[in-house]
């Protein structure tokens, strides 16, 4: 589904990011990212949908290049859903017009049954009474959650989330996990960088962890908390599983 | 003080209350069609200063640096004393043979393309307080580039240059009475012809300044609905 | 296009420059003073001082510039009783009509300090005026720097208006030189030139005063 080939990233001032990292995918298949900050994760999360521009190697979505200039960029993000961590809902929008806007953009959909659509996610994420609010008047936790029903309003293949929860108050990460373990289990392919571990052990197919720009760790769920190799996963865990 | 005849009839009286009002509907026709080219070209120009594309950028910048270091005055005499001659001779004889109100057109022209800078000021600070997340956003649901900008970030944008665009709207309503340099009887024109013939421009400069006073207040209190209506619950604004 | 007309009448223009900047500058000087009076009314809690203040302010923020001029031409003969000069009565009209903006920045300017400066400052002991000349207008005036170069900018484009009663600055003066020589596209270009010269200046100035005032705020 979604294949990762020793891709690099520099940025303008020849700061590396991204150090030649490779990963597969599957359809149905959930993997966490985790890692100390500015090791990498959103840039390679960016680049799978092509936010980010990567100087090497090469990023296939259902076997389409994310790189190749003759790729229609809008098309294939269209496929892929993307969560912010900061939400980034449409100030100006109410709910049910943030989650109706691309769809009668992008899919041509008629306004009713974007919005037929739009509420059934919102009945699916727990908020349908807040259709009509502003993104201003809902709390973090809410504003997650439409940012999700947002994204699923494309019918997108996978979803790439971005520190979902790191933004939020402590009672309101459960509310959006929630919804997230959800999405895993019905099949969703999903791309998650975070650092809640109970989340990853609860869903997660493998979990990945990064650092300077590279993976130091990859390995199935079961096997990474159990026994993981290098030294730096091992002090990381200590610190955030405290 | 000196003595002084006051005849505030003048503002009323055959003739002159007629050419008043032709003033006053002068300055708001004049300064509203100079508002639509400035509007226009300044929410172009705006956009240039703010594209990845170098050379757009150099040459929004330009255009800003230009038509705001140079007094509108020099602008305006440019446009209406030099421009003509710089046309080919065929227009310049066509428009000096049948535009008998060159005077006005230019006007319009210098006093558009002068508030189009400032315009463009406003419009690039707003464009510029849209997060990156919200393009990004925009994009990873498909969004191409010209809908994530008519969708997202250009109502985003207008909604925090919204007040700055209110003040340069009645710069240039107020700015408008500079046409009166090129004989252009618009309110404050008018306010001195009156006063060649009568002698009375205490007066009549008085009923100019209430016009622009009332227009002003005017303005200001419908912007500021407008923009209560603009309003969006929860989202910060900036600039203001 | 013959350029030797710029030549042959620059020691003119040029003393029209003098006179461009000489009413600049006291208009400038002149505006800012009174501007900080009105700025500091304008943050007054006392209903008889902000009031007047912000009728003045709104007034004259609703006139056009070139009007005011007139004004003062107008009234100012009436009011002392005899014409006073272009000269004069142009450097009063710039005087009332920019203080009202240079109020603004100040208030601005007075606003932006911090709450914590006043209660500070009141704790020590300090009466309202004292805390606003000695706490709050010297951390204001400096944040405001870069405003009042762009507004003197403004102010010293603003002084072609005076033009129109016929005072002899520059603008005028190249305006007179045209009508000798007809040469208006060269003539009008150089009066741009050299204000776009001029005027750049200024707005470098004060973008580099605001780059360095953000950068020391972080």
């Amino acid at each position: 589904m979604i294949e990762i080939r020793h891709v690099s990233l520099w940025y303008g001032d020849g700061r590396k990011v991204v150090d030649d990292v490779s990963a597969q995918i599957g359809r149905g298949q959930t993997v966490v990212i985790c890692g100390p900050s500015g090791s990498g994760k959103s840039s390679l999360l960016r680049c799978i949908n092509g936010l980010e521009r990567f100087q090497e190697g090469e990023i296939l979505v259902d076997g389409i290049s994310v790189r190749d200039p003759g790729t229609d960029i809008h098309r294939l993000r269209a496929e892929i859903g993307m969560v912010f961590q900061h939400f980034e809902l449409y100030p100006h929008l109410t709910v049910l017009e943030n989650i109706t806007l691309a769809p009668r953009k992008v899919r041509k959909k008629s306004k009713g049954e974007a919005q037929d659509k739009a509420m059934e996610l919102l009945h699916r994420v727990g908020i349908p009474e807040k259709a009509l609010s502003y993104p201003g008047q809902l709390s973090g936790g809410q504003q997650q959650r439409v940012a999700i029903a947002r994204s699923l309003a494309m019918e997108p293949k996978a979803m790439l989330f971005d520190e979902p929860t790191s933004a939020l108050d402590p009672e309101m990460i459960k509310e959006v996990l929630d919804v997230m373990v959800d999405l895993a289990r019905s099949g969703m392919t999903m791309v998650v960088v975070s650092h809640e571990m109970g989340f990853a052990k609860e869903v997660a197919d493998e979990v990945i962890f990064m650092d300077g720009g590279r993976f130091l760790e990859h390995k199935r769920t079961a096997d990474f908390f159990a026994s993981p190799e290098n030294p730096r996963t091992t002090e990381f865990l200590s610190r955030i599983l405290v | 003080m000196l003595y002084y005849d006051f005849d505030w009839s003048v503002l009323w009286r055959h003739p002159y209350g007629g050419m008043f009002l032709k003033g006053i509907w002068t300055t708001v026709h004049l300064s509203l069609s100079a508002w639509m080219i400035a509007l226009l070209l300044g929410l172009l120009v705006g956009l240039f200063r703010t594209l990845p594309i170098r050379g757009a950028r150099l040459v929004g910048g330009a255009y800003v640096e230009v038509f705001r270091n140079i007094p509108l005055l020099v602008q305006l005499f440019f446009w209406y004393f030099a421009a003509p001659s710089l046309f080919p001779r065929d227009l310049e004889l066509w428009l000096y043979g049948n535009v008998n109100d060159l005077g006005y057109w230019m006007a319009i022209i210098a006093l558009g393309t002068y508030t189009a800078a400032r315009v463009a000021e406003a419009v690039r600070s707003g464009l510029l307080a849209v997060p990156l997340g919200q393009y990004r956003a925009a994009y990873s649901t498909g969004l191409s580039g010209r809908q994530t900008y008519r969708h997202v970030v250009l109502p985003y944008a207008l909604r925090v240059a919204w007040p700055l665009l209110t003040t340069e709207f009645l710069t240039c309503f107020k700015n408008s009475a500079l046409a009166m340099t090129v004989g252009v009887l618009e309110t404050t024109g008018t306010a001195g012809y009156i006063d060649s013939f009568t002698f009375h421009g205490l007066e009549t400069t008085t009923a100019a300044s209430l016009v622009y006073l009332a227009t002003s207040g005017a303005v200001i209190l419908t912007m500021n609905r407008i923009e209560k209506r603009l309003h969006i619950p929860g989202l910060i604004r900036r600039g203001a | 296009m013959d350029w030797g007309v710029i030549g042959r009448n620059l020691e003119f223009m040029a003393g029209g420059l003098l006179l461009t900047f000489q009413l600049a500058g006291l208009a400038v000087a002149g505006g800012l003073i009174a501007g900080i009076v009105l700025g500091l009314c304008r943050v007054s809690s006392l209903s008889w001082i902000y009031y007047p203040a912000s009728v003045y302010v709104h007034f004259f923020r609703s006139q056009p510039l070139i009007l005011v001029i007139f004004w003062f031409y107008f009234l100012v003969p009436i009011l002392v009783g005899k014409p006073l000069g272009a000269f004069l009565s142009t450097v009063i009209a710039f005087i009332c009509f920019e203080s009202a903006y240079f109020a603004e920045i100040v208030r601005g300017g007075l606003q932006s300090v911090s709450r914590g400066q006043v209660m500070a400052a009141y704790a020590c002991g300090l009466r309202t005026l004292q805390v606003q000349l000695h706490v709050v207008l010297p951390q204001a005036l400096r944040n405001m720097i870069p405003a009042l170069t762009t507004q003197a900018v403004v102010i010293f484009q603003d002084t072609s208006l005076a033009y129109v009663i016929g005072l002899r600055e520059f603008l005028r003066r190249v305006n007179l030189v045209d009508t000798r020589e007809m040469r208006s596209v060269e003539l009008f270009l150089f009066a741009g030139l050299v204000y776009l010269i001029l005027c750049s200046a200024g707005s470098q100035l004060a973008r580099r005063l605001e780059q360095r005032r953000v950068g020391l705020a972080v």
